[in-house]
């Protein structure tokens, strides 16, 4: 495992260390209440108890829908939305990014936006008087995502995506 | 002496308001010019997505959104946003940026690379907030008051949470948007979930449960027979207006007037009718007709 694999695992068991399943998060949250096969408590619990390459594999902590409800609410500050963005993370350094947010994330590296420009918007635009629209220096947003290695991840999960491999 | 702090702001648009619903930033640009509250419009890039480019890469997302405050922090004016998502990620990242320094290098060696340097030295800030700041003198300038219209006010999740960080309002019972709708003499109703989430985030990765998010809340809002929802974000506002003609069709089943739908309106739009601008333009560009079309 590198070095920043287990950074990011150990970061995920620190903020997970003072749950006491309460179950409060499972309460407030707006994707357990509609499909319970997402269910943060269990998820924390199995963090817990180092059973994370089974949590891993279940992809349910995908289904947040990060409103921060549980990480408001619980009584001993486990900030639980943050920890599933670390799972999430994980689950893209093995090329398991959903479709969904994988063409999110092409369109950022295409364009630094995650909205692409068509002619009805601009035509919206002129019609409501609006300044020209600014686009950013896209050389430069290009060269962090290149640095930091977004990159090479986005061409990961494009590869698992076009040889069509099970998540 | 007014309470407000600062004038002066670099406007953050975001990626959805401009390149999809220009509406809201024609309202917004009228309102600040109506305030007297001076903008820069700055090339910025995506905040980025608090939910999707976090959740792919956190470092790329704090590196980018260290870029944006950088860009800000140039021109040393604070940021301007109107977006509940663009909210959470800058604010979120130029606190976490400020005081954790072993983070802060780590993102500058990157920034250094294209002659960067973020400092910390700048503040983030949501135009409700700047609104609400001026609650009594924007009730003084109303010159076409809503007073027949009762109004069901939705503040999205990442306008509040988490609130130790963004420190806008109480996370479970909020109150500015609805003194701000107060302030034009609008009427707002109580509802049962004000407090949950949009679903947006879901969307492309859970369809159905997104749905599910939806109807719980426009079933308690359709309850209210409120005449419209007031949203502070371009993400709810593209969930409640397009998402109920998504569960008509899915699900077969209708909110509001006749089935009609419940009318979707950003704040600033509300504002800037009231202060008696010609708004014809942005509204006709609704899915859903408003009631004082």
């Amino acid at each position: 495992m590198s070095e920043h694999l287990k950074n990011i695992l150990d970061h995920t068991l620190f903020l997970a260390r003072v749950c006491y399943q309460c179950s409060i998060c499972a309460g407030g949250c707006p994707v357990f209440r509609n499909n319970p096969e997402m269910n943060p408590r269990v998820i924390i619990e199995k963090v817990i108890l180092g059973k994370v390459e089974e949590v891993l594999a279940s992809s349910y902590f995908w289904n947040c829908s990060f409103c921060l409800t549980c990480t408001q609410r619980c009584p001993q500050g486990v900030d639980l939305a943050h920890l599933l963005v670390d799972l999430k993370n994980l689950s893209v350094r093995r090329g398991s990014t959903p479709v969904g947010v994988l063409d999110e994330m092409k369109t950022l590296y295409l364009t630094g936006l995650t909205q692409e420009t068509s002619k009805t918007i601009l035509n919206r635009r002129k019609r409501l008087n609006l300044p020209e629209m600014q686009y950013p220096d896209l050389t430069e947003i290009q060269k962090i995502m290149d640095i930091s290695g977004f990159n090479d991840l986005l061409k990961l999960n494009t590869r698992k995506e076009e040889t069509s491999e099970p998540l | 002496m007014s309470e407000h702090n600062g004038n002066d702001f670099a406007l953050f648009l975001g990626c959805t308001i401009p390149l999809r619903f220009p509406f809201i930033e024609s309202a917004s640009r009228k309102v600040l010019d109506a305030l007297n509250i001076n903008i820069k419009d700055l090339p910025f890039g995506c905040c980025p997505d608090p939910n999707g480019v976090q959740s792919f890469h956190k470092d790329t997302w704090l590196a980018l959104a260290a870029r944006n405050l950088c860009l800000a922090e140039e021109e040393n004016l604070d940021i301007l946003t109107l977006c509940n998502g663009c909210y959470e990620t800058l604010k979120v990242a130029n606190f976490e940026l400020q005081n954790n320094k072993e983070l802060r290098n780590r993102i500058n060696k990157t920034l250094t690379e294209m002659g960067k340097e973020y400092r910390g030295i700048i503040r983030v800030r949501h135009i409700i907030q700047v609104l609400h700041e001026r609650c009594d003198q924007i009730s003084k300038m109303v010159t076409r008051p809503l007073v027949n219209y009762r109004f069901a006010t939705h503040y999205g999740c990442h306008l509040l949470r988490p609130s130790g960080i963004l420190q806008i309002d109480n996370p479970e019972h909020p109150v500015i948007l609805d003194e701000l709708v107060h302030a034009l003499d609008g009427t707002t109703v109580p509802y049962l979930k004000k407090g949950i989430c949009c679903g947006a985030g879901l969307y492309s990765i859970d369809y159905n449960t997104s749905l599910e998010i939806i109807r719980e809340k426009m079933v308690e809002v359709n309850e209210t027979k409120a005449d419209a929802m007031v949203v502070t974000c371009p993400t709810c506002f593209r969930q409640y207006e397009s998402g109920q003609f998504l569960v008509k069709k899915d699900v077969g089943e209708y909110y509001g007037k006749n089935g009609m739908g419940i009318p979707i309106v950003y704040y600033t739009e509300l504002l800037a009718f009231a202060l008696n601008y010609n708004m014809s333009v942005e509204f006709k560009q609704h899915h859903i007709k408003l009631p004082f079309q």
